[in-house]
């Protein structure tokens, strides 16, 4: 019981910081459920039932126990009508000024409650911002190019970040665990799962300067080519069968010594 | 090239629509209309030629020659009919009556700022859609199933993350989903990177088509006089909503602008509002059997696109709720109206 209310209450988290465009999108229903034409009544009508049967926290609960990929629950609020509710409302209250001035004088001021209230959804969710113009990861991308130049390897084991971006700038080589291993599993539906070795050889990559020869065993065994790791102090020009090859600002590259 | 490709696949629904319109034999209704059962047809067509070739693990490149004929012979068939209808229309009311009935309705309804405010903010959102990203967006699972697909020339076979043959492979349910072979092949097509086809191409599309669903759904409450310009106010404050909420991760602007290409945002804001300007128009015109039915149809096919486009917990789940609702809502308001005349 006690374990079903914290997951309600989880739900309820989830829903929450939509709080301030939650507001704006019930007075939006409001007024048009006021507009009196029987159209306009029914979409605020239609806004305000998606609003109370879908969008509580005991739906949120019961969706999530039948699908559990249903995790992140507040998107949900795109699907709502609310957009077209809020658009129809604003059209509505635009539509009632008298002259084209004070048209765009109500549209200029319900321009900026919905900015306001945007705002007002980063800050209460504390996650105003983070947007930037599209960054190429640099340093992965180039530790990913000196890779290639000195031969592709078949089977790579590299650092999280240059794993990450390999399989965009570099989709010829193959990884020995991708991004999967540490995103449970990207929702891709993949049965294959990382071996128990796999996961904790991904535990030692995060601190190469302790691990570093549990890494290149492990990567022997499984026939890496070449390992990627963070840069870390005491780094050797050799490391179990395998030759440091090449080395970024963060990054050392280690190939596979060719035995005669 | 990404804007090219853009024209293609956002000029194919409709003249798909069109020739949809003319072989079903229905009274043309709005174009917009037309172009969002262009856009269905799309979804279900991508969805039928790709879902075979996963079962019957044929090669990605035949996949899309399969699909690009079908688009193609579609194409051609929409061009026709379209034309044949524009020119028997224009024999029929002349060109010059044609244009001057159009022009004065336009000029009627005083709604030409506000078409120029709605298609300069839908331009912004294109704008932020090609050269902005949410920190940390790049790099995820649709981009590299997609990438895995035009190196490997497999569908589902090669683990998208690794590049390593999967030996279990994946859920039965997962395989149902089309959406990265359908950018795989606009891709493959215009020769664009996979992050290019699916950040930008794909997203700009779906804004796109949400705009046009969220248009029809305007387009059904609106009715009567001044109602072009309300129309066009409508779409404004859309884009402002998108706007406004679009710089929140998972806000709902966010994911229209930053995650457009995903399933679930297909779902849920192109599916879903037309599902309901579909279920919304019969009920509020006291529409005749044929028109439930049409809207019953559409629906159904609305919901088997979703499989298509995202796994249930993200696709039918969401299209399911919001038609559930209807439903609700369609009971309450009629027993309401029963109980009122009993009482009478």
């Amino acid at each position: 019981m006690q374990e079903t209310l914290n997951q309600m209450h989880q739900a309820a988290a989830g829903i929450q910081p939509a709080g301030s465009y939650f507001i704006l999108f019930l007075a939006a229903a409001a007024l048009l459920l006021a507009a009196g034409r029987e159209r306009e009544r029914f979409l605020g009508a239609y806004g305000l039932a998606c609003a109370f049967f879908v969008c509580n926290p005991l739906f949120a609960w019961a969706a999530a126990r039948l699908f559990p990929e249903t995790a992140s629950y507040v998107p949900l609020l795109a699907g709502l009508p609310a957009a077209a509710v809020m658009a129809a409302a604003a059209a509505n209250v635009v539509e009632n000024g008298k002259s084209r001035l004070q048209r765009f004088a109500l549209a200029a001021a319900l321009a900026l409650l919905l900015g306001a209230a945007g705002s007002g959804y980063g800050l209460e969710s504390g996650r105003l911002g983070g947007f930037s113009l599209e960054t190429v990861p640099a340093e992965e991308k180039q530790v990913l190019d000196l890779l290639q130049s000195q031969g592709e390897p078949a089977l790579l084991l590299a650092a999280d970040p240059v794993a990450e971006q390999a399989r965009e700038y570099a989709p010829g080589i193959r990884l020995l665990y991708g991004k999967d291993m540490w995103t449970s599993g990207l929702n891709l539906g993949i049965m294959d799962v990382y071996g128990e070795d796999l996961q904790s050889l991904h535990e030692s990559m995060q601190n190469p300067a302790v691990c570093m020869e549990d890494i290149v065993a492990v990567a022997a065994i499984y026939e890496c080519d070449a390992v990627v790791t963070a840069r870390f102090e005491g780094a050797g020009e050799r490391e179990g069968g395998y030759r440091l090859s090449a080395e970024s600002e963060h990054y050392l590259i280690y190939r596979k010594e060719v035995t005669e | 090239m990404i804007l090219l490709m853009f024209v293609c696949l956002a000029g194919f629904p409709f003249f798909a629509g069109v020739w949809l319109q003319k072989t079903m034999k229905r009274k043309s209704g709005s174009q917009i209309e037309t172009y969002l059962m262009g856009v269905l047809f799309l979804f279900l067509l991508q969805g039928a030629v790709f879902e075979a070739g996963v079962w019957l693990e044929a090669p990605f490149s035949a996949m899309c020659c399969v699909f690009g004929g079908l688009c193609a012979a579609v194409l051609l068939a929409g061009v026709i009919a379209g034309g044949i209808c524009l020119a028997r229309r224009r024999r029929a009311e002349g060109r010059r009556s044609w244009n001057r009935y159009h022009r004065r309705d336009h000029a009627e309804s005083g709604a030409g700022v506000w078409v120029v405010c709605a298609v300069l903010l839908f331009l912004v959102q294109a704008a932020v859609i090609l050269y902005y990203r949410p920190a940390g967006g790049t790099a995820d699972g649709m981009t590299a199933v997609v990438q895995t697909t035009l190196r490997t020339d497999t569908m589902y076979r090669f683990h998208p993350m690794t590049g390593q043959l999967m030996t279990l492979g994946m859920l039965p349910v997962r395989k149902l989903v089309t959406l990265p072979f359908f950018y795989g092949f606009w891709c493959r097509l215009g020769g664009l990177g996979a992050a290019q086809g699916v950040y930008g191409l794909g997203s700009l599309a779906v804004l796109l088509f949400s705009y046009l669903a969220f248009a029809r759904l305007l387009q059904t409450v609106f009715t009567g006089t001044g109602a072009a310009r309300k129309f066009w106010i409508g779409l404004t404050f859309l884009g402002l909503v998108w706007l406004a909420g679009g710089y929140v991760l998972s806000a709902p602007g966010a994911l229209q602008l930053y995650y457009g290409y995903s399933g679930r945002v297909i779902v849920t804001s192109v599916l879903v509002p037309y599902a309901a300007s579909l279920l919304y128009e019969p009920y509020i015109s006291g529409g005749g059997k044929g028109q439930w039915t049409e809207a019953a149809l559409k629906t159904a096919l609305c919901f088997a696109a979703s499989l298509f486009l995202a796994p249930p917990g993200e696709g039918i789940l969401y299209l399911g709720l919001e038609v559930l609702c209807m439903g609700l809502l369609w009971l309450i308001l009629e027993g309401g109206r029963r109980y009122r005349c009993r009482k009478r």
